[in-house]
């Protein structure tokens, strides 16, 4: 059954139908939605709920609870983001499942707090320190939100990895009609073989003792043995790095979500989040005006299908790169692209989505 | 069960120093532990960074050696997913009140039922010896060359601030003391405070003139006096010295009985 659900609520309602577990975080707008949904809603489930001191203690928090088997999640926007970057790279190290909701307001610093933004593109992919590999999924409706939340929970879960749902405000706080059905993502969830030991660097995808199955389960930030115990042999310490990024990025075909109509035109738009489908219309518009007009419209930011991203922008004439920032996506796809097609940057950083008549026009000037 | 029984002994010997405090305090701990026949299967230890936070790496239970500042942040997540279970929290100063000083005063405050142990060897040792926040006034650090002129944390009154439940304070040097310290820690139900004075005599003592481990920590016997004898000793002495004792012992709701009770109340 459809139903007016708001953005932030729809994300938290997704992560319960998906069964969470925890929920941890700290109030910041425009994401502070969730949090509330979640302290009404997860003791009702018998499920914890706990609003920390920080954005520090709260990564903190669902990280420990990844590593001892629960579905864990917390939601912030921009600078409590940053204040998370520490703990994410260690998520990623201890390989700790867990999903951080990121709803982008208008920044950098304190920036604009109501208004919409999409300047963590960059920050989701690369904010925290040392190569580590990290999945980030991008809602571009209410309802895509929704399933996201939910799908990333089970993600997570079995890479055992920090999954990350980068959102903006006016998603967030948008109202539209959404149902309660399975995410239509597809991903083979076999089941993985069972180990005794925490960490398996060849298998990469196991499935492992938690903190509190007794177990002697050690885990460190440090560099480590397949046991968790501290280890800085070098041969060691590739191994482990070469597993975790291989654990991600070998599924990079496998993880890549999109909505395109690429075939056959003579332009294509490329973005993601809400401008993801301000482009639909734009592209609508110029077709009106018997433009052969395509887009791209990406749900998977990290890691991306370069090899097929590739593939679907080469036999166009222009591309467009459409985002609320100086131009972050614009470098990944210029540099997939190498000179193939000629990739235009489109910018906008003012607090407000870009009302569809205006990249019109942009566009029209650019390619006449 | 017998204290040895919760050593990993293969990862053994330690990496710290000779004439390092931290061993004594683990075996109080370990001791204790035993004492109260808890199983090591049901016994999580969470620390943050630092000397004393490697010690969770030489106990075979389950141990989660996580970020600098942060072992109250994760032990809270721990024990919030593992409600059966001990959750015993090893940290430092620099690591419990100068970057994590935060979260130890929410998490006294919630009444979590966890376990502090924080050992305060008044320096940065890790890292080499440089001033933290209960390096004593006057003392040398790499970064206090002139003698450490900030003032100084007294974490059992920080704690007390907070209103923790347990608190208290013990020295290595007065072994059984602190024994009886760490087992009423562990028998409270809810938050216990635990500071754990333990002598740094590579970077702490070497820098203060007294390079000698066993001269350095009998100095515990200088510096300290027990709670209990506070009336007997004059207000200009006691200024000096630290107290050793057990501050407050309290029963108050824990943050998962609290959290319970709203459950109860809201589930359909």
């Amino acid at each position: 059954m459809k139903r007016l659900y708001q953005g932030n609520e729809a994300s938290a309602i997704g992560a319960l139908d998906g069964g969470l577990d925890l929920f941890a975080g700290y109030p910041i707008t425009p994401s502070s939605e969730i949090l509330e949904v979640l302290s009404r809603e997860m003791p009702k489930r018998g499920k914890a709920f706990i609003q920390m001191e920080d954005e520090i203690s709260s990564i903190a928090v669902i990280t420990a609870a990844g590593l001892s088997g629960k579905k864990a999640l917390t939601a912030t926007s921009g600078p409590g983001f940053s204040l998370m970057q520490e703990g994410l790279s260690f998520a990623c190290m201890v390989e700790s499942p867990c999903v951080i909701v990121n709803v982008m307001r208008g920044d950098p610093s304190t920036g604009l707090p109501t208004h919409v933004g999409q300047g963590d593109y960059m920050q989701s992919k690369w904010g925290a320190h040392g190569d580590h590999p990290i999945i980030v999924f991008s809602p571009g409706s209410v309802q895509e939100f929704y399933w996201l939340t939910r799908f990333s929970l089970d993600i997570s879960m079995y890479f055992r990895n920090p999954v990350i749902i980068l959102s903006d405000e006016t998603i967030a706080h948008m109202r539209a009609e959404m149902e309660r059905s399975n995410p239509p993502y597809k991903f083979d969830f076999s089941p993985l073989p069972k180990s005794d030991k925490p960490y398996n660097f060849e298998e990469d995808l196991i499935y492992a003792p938690h903190l509190g199955d007794g177990k002697g389960v050690k885990i460190t930030g440090l560099f480590h043995d397949e046991y968790g115990f501290p280890n800085a042999d070098e041969e060691n310490a590739q191994r482990l790095i070469d597993h975790l990024l291989r654990k991600v990025y070998s599924y990079r075909k496998k993880l890549f979500y999109y909505e395109e109509e690429t075939e056959g035109k003579d332009l294509i738009l490329v973005s993601f989040g809400i401008m993801g489908t301000v482009i639909k219309e734009v592209k609508r518009k110029l077709e009106k005006k018997g433009i052969k007009a395509g887009f791209l419209r990406l749900i998977t930011l990290n890691p991306l299908d370069e090899e097929r991203i590739r593939k679907m922008l080469s036999e166009t004439k222009f591309v467009f790169v459409v985002e609320l920032n100086k131009g972050q996506l614009y470098l990944d796809i210029e540099r997939i692209m190498k000179n193939r097609t000629k990739v235009y940057p489109m910018n906008f950083v003012r607090g407000s989505v870009i009302p569809p008549e205006e990249i019109e026009n942009k566009i029209l000037e650019v390619i006449k | 069960m017998n204290w040895r029984d919760y050593l990993d002994w293969e990862r053994l010997p330690t990496i710290f120093c000779p004439g390092c405090g931290l061993g004594i305090g683990l075996r109080a701990i370990l001791e204790s532990f035993a004492e109260m026949d808890w199983r090591k299967e049901d016994i999580i230890m969470v620390s943050g960074i630092g000397c004393s936070s490697r010690i969770p790496g030489y106990v075979n239970t389950d141990s989660l050696h996580s970020l600098h500042g942060r072992a109250l942040a994760f032990a809270t997540g721990v024990k919030l997913s593992n409600k059966d279970k001990h959750v015993v929290v090893i940290t430092g100063d620099g690591d419990g009140v100068g970057i994590g000083g935060n979260h130890m005063i929410h998490a006294a405050r919630r009444n979590l039922d966890i376990k502090v142990f924080l050992f305060n060897n008044m320096i940065y040792g890790m890292t080499g010896g440089q001033a933290s926040p209960t390096t004593p006034l006057g003392a040398y650090a790499t970064t206090s060359p002139y003698g450490k002129y900030e003032p100084t944390f007294d974490s059992v009154e920080l704690l007390k601030g907070a209103n923790a439940t347990f608190i208290a304070r013990g020295a290595v040097f007065f072994y059984l003391h602190l024994l009886n310290i760490t087992k009423k820690a562990l028998k409270h139900k809810g938050f216990s405070f635990v500071e754990i004075l333990s002598p740094c005599p590579t970077y702490f003592g070497r820098l203060q003139g007294i390079p000698d481990p066993s001269l350095f920590l009998l100095q515990q016997k200088e510096i300290t006096y027990r709670v209990e004898m506070k009336d007997k000793i004059p207000e200009e002495e006691r200024k000096k010295k630290i107290p050793l004792g057990i501050f407050v012992d309290e029963e108050r709701e824990t943050f998962e009985e609290l959290y319970e009770n709203v459950i109860r109340s809201v589930k359909k």
